[in-house]
């Protein structure tokens, strides 16, 4: 079953073409590896599949529901960690945990839920200028999750972590999709997509210019992930000049 | 239960969830919590304003429409500041427009040509603010002056005439400061708390966060209103502490105070819709603040051209003022407040639907 499709699906703003045409489809369980430089167009994809922004043309499907004409119904079925540490600083992680709980209609035992799976609960109460970059990002992985969602769209959720914090995470994205859960991640670091996904789209200039697992991309473009993304986009990664 | 109102209970639900975070976040939020106090601050120094600048003499307001008195025997008159009037509307006027404790009287007869061992009795006169207590001090205190300046025993009758404020453009004293402190209230909170408490989610991102849940921007701008509401309400429960003893029609003054809120709240909400970020608050805070409390001095001063008079007069906040003053007033006349009451609460819903048709474009546009 297909968890989210996509068919011709672009998006302009003014003269720039964000996304162009790009048509691709994710299995119910799969992890989904979208890969880009900056400004590929990753994030404007995430943001028309999860009804944030109209697409300029082109169709879609998430869990089923259209996503130009049935946003209200695919919203409850997805949750997203975005590419900023997007919390209310003056509440708890509790308060803002509570916040989306009743957003979502959901009880009250689902925040103690996630908060003791990404391993906050016992520091649920505390103001979150009080925590660090990772316990940031965990907590918006709670939020993410704390409505059981079927599909989860990451968008770089290990950017700037220390490298055990990015590892914690990435160990907690697999235990996701072990759960059943789709997962579509932007990512930065090709040693995590190379890790963690089933399949891997790299998109350039708003085009998918390779689609596959990662083995075969390996096999076809360079021994290494990394060097098959340059030898297709033309790009040196972020992880690569930071080393 | 159908799905109609169980659709009608969720979006309940989701701005109530929002307001509610509002509520919760005000408190810790600086910037808000300075425009409650600026705005406690501007009722309560009103309401103390006129104490601070007394130049500690009482009025005693004199009636004498027969020419009985003359400057020989008021020049003796030296503990209080005085005033001799001889039409009647002007010595009701006089006593009304005061800020500061004031007593009338009314002379019936010429105190020098009075020949009675029993005291010369006048009638008293007291705006309707004036606490029991300060009633029966000025009173002592002006028999006593009066005892002494005219040779004969005087006395106030006990109880006194009230003088009541009335609905007129040219109305001062405590009860103009009272509606100008609750209106510079409202608006302080009204015009900066709704684009603040917006733009913080638009610079923070966590709008986004807000729009991939069943929320929509619709539901958002609901319980932000709602938030904004509840501090405005709050805020002005505590003024009405300090001036609520000057209301003398409680529902009027409600019913003013609710329309009011919306007539501020809802171009607050408007402005948080279509500006961006912080700084453009502060631009469009002076761009509007000015144009929005201006034409009420000019309504008072009443200096300006007669055409432009008549569109001073009929400014939101210059028509709030005098809709606010409705309630502080005896036996207002209807027509002086009613069609202001429709005007504004039409003006509040021209801006609330302006503010749903931005962001229906927002929505379409996918902003």
């Amino acid at each position: 079953m297909k968890a989210i499709t996509t068919k011709n699906l672009s998006k302009k703003f003014g003269d720039l073409t964000a996304v162009d045409h790009i048509s691709f489809s994710v299995d119910s369980g799969e992890i989904f590896g979208f890969l880009g430089p900056n400004g590929a167009g990753k994030t404007t994809t995430i943001r028309m599949l999860t009804g944030q922004i109209l697409p300029s043309s082109g169709q879609g499907t998430v869990a089923g529901f259209d996503i130009i004409s049935e946003r209200d119904k695919l919203k409850p079925r997805i949750g997203v960690i975005f590419e900023f540490q997007n919390l209310y600083e003056r509440l708890s992680a509790k308060d803002n945990l509570n916040f989306m709980r009743l957003l979502y209609g959901v009880d009250r035992n689902s925040v103690d839920k996630v908060l003791e799976l990404v391993g906050l609960k016992d520091r649920a109460n505390e103001k979150l200028k009080n925590y660090s970059n990772g316990m940031k990002q965990r907590l918006l992985i709670a939020r993410a999750l704390l409505h059981d969602p079927e599909i989860l769209f990451m968008d770089e959720p290990t950017r700037g972590l220390d490298p055990v914090i990015a590892n914690q995470i990435r160990q907690l994205i697999s235990q996701l999709a072990q759960d059943g859960r789709t997962i579509f991640l932007t990512t930065h670091y090709m040693e995590e997509a190379d890790r963690l996904c089933n399949r891997v789209a790299i998109i350039n200039h708003g085009r998918i210019i390779a689609l596959d697992d990662p083995q075969k991309l390996k096999q076809n473009y360079g021994p290494t992930l990394e060097d098959a993304y340059i030898e297709l986009t033309g790009h040196i990664m972020e992880s690569s000049v930071l080393r | 239960m159908n799905q109609k109102s169980h659709k009608w209970l969720t979006d309940l639900r989701i701005v109530l969830a929002i307001a509610w975070k509002d509520i919760l976040e005000g408190w810790k939020n600086k910037v808000i919590l300075t425009s409650v106090i600026t705005s406690l601050f501007l009722v309560i120094f009103y309401y103390y304003l006129p104490d601070l600048t007394n130049d500690g003499l009482p009025l005693l307001v004199i009636f004498d429409p027969n020419n009985h008195i003359t400057n020989e025997e008021t020049s003796c008159i030296t503990d209080f500041n005085h005033r001799v009037e001889k039409v009647q509307e002007t010595f009701y006027y006089a006593i009304r427009d005061m800020d500061t404790p004031v007593i009338g009287i009314a002379l019936e007869q010429d105190p020098l040509q009075y020949q009675s061992d029993s005291p010369f009795v006048l009638e008293g006169y007291y705006p309707n603010w004036m606490k029991p207590y300060q009633k029966v001090s000025i009173k002592t205190s002006a028999e006593r002056t009066l005892e002494r300046c005219w040779g004969i025993p005087v006395e106030i009758a006990a109880g006194g005439n009230i003088v009541y404020p009335i609905m007129d453009n040219n109305t001062y004293g405590k009860i103009f400061i009272a509606t100008a402190g609750l209106l510079l209230q409202l608006t302080v909170m009204g015009l900066s708390m709704g684009p603040q408490i917006i733009v913080e989610e638009k610079e923070a991102r966590t709008l986004q966060a807000v729009v991939v849940s069943p929320a929509n921007l619709g539901h958002f701008i609901l319980g932000k209103t709602l938030a904004v509401l509840f501090y405005t309400i709050l805020t002005t429960t505590i003024g009405l502490i300090f001036v609520g003893s000057l209301i003398i029609h409680w529902g009027l003054a409600l019913a003013a105070l609710v329309i009011g809120m919306l007539t501020v709240v809802t171009p607050g909400i408007l402005l948080g819709v279509l500006i961006q970020n912080k700084q453009q608050i502060t631009i469009w805070m002076w761009v509007i603040f000015l144009p929005t409390m201006l034409p009420i001095f000019f309504s008072i001063v009443r200096e300006l051209p007669a055409p432009l008079m008549k569109i001073i007069d009929w400014w939101p906040t210059v028509a709030l003022a005098r809709m606010l003053r409705a309630g502080f007033t005896l036996n207002p006349p209807t027509n002086t407040y009613s069609i202001e009451m429709i005007y504004l609460v039409f003006l509040s819903l021209l801006f609330f639907l302006i503010t749903l048709l931005v962001i229906r474009r927002q929505r379409e546009k996918g902003v």
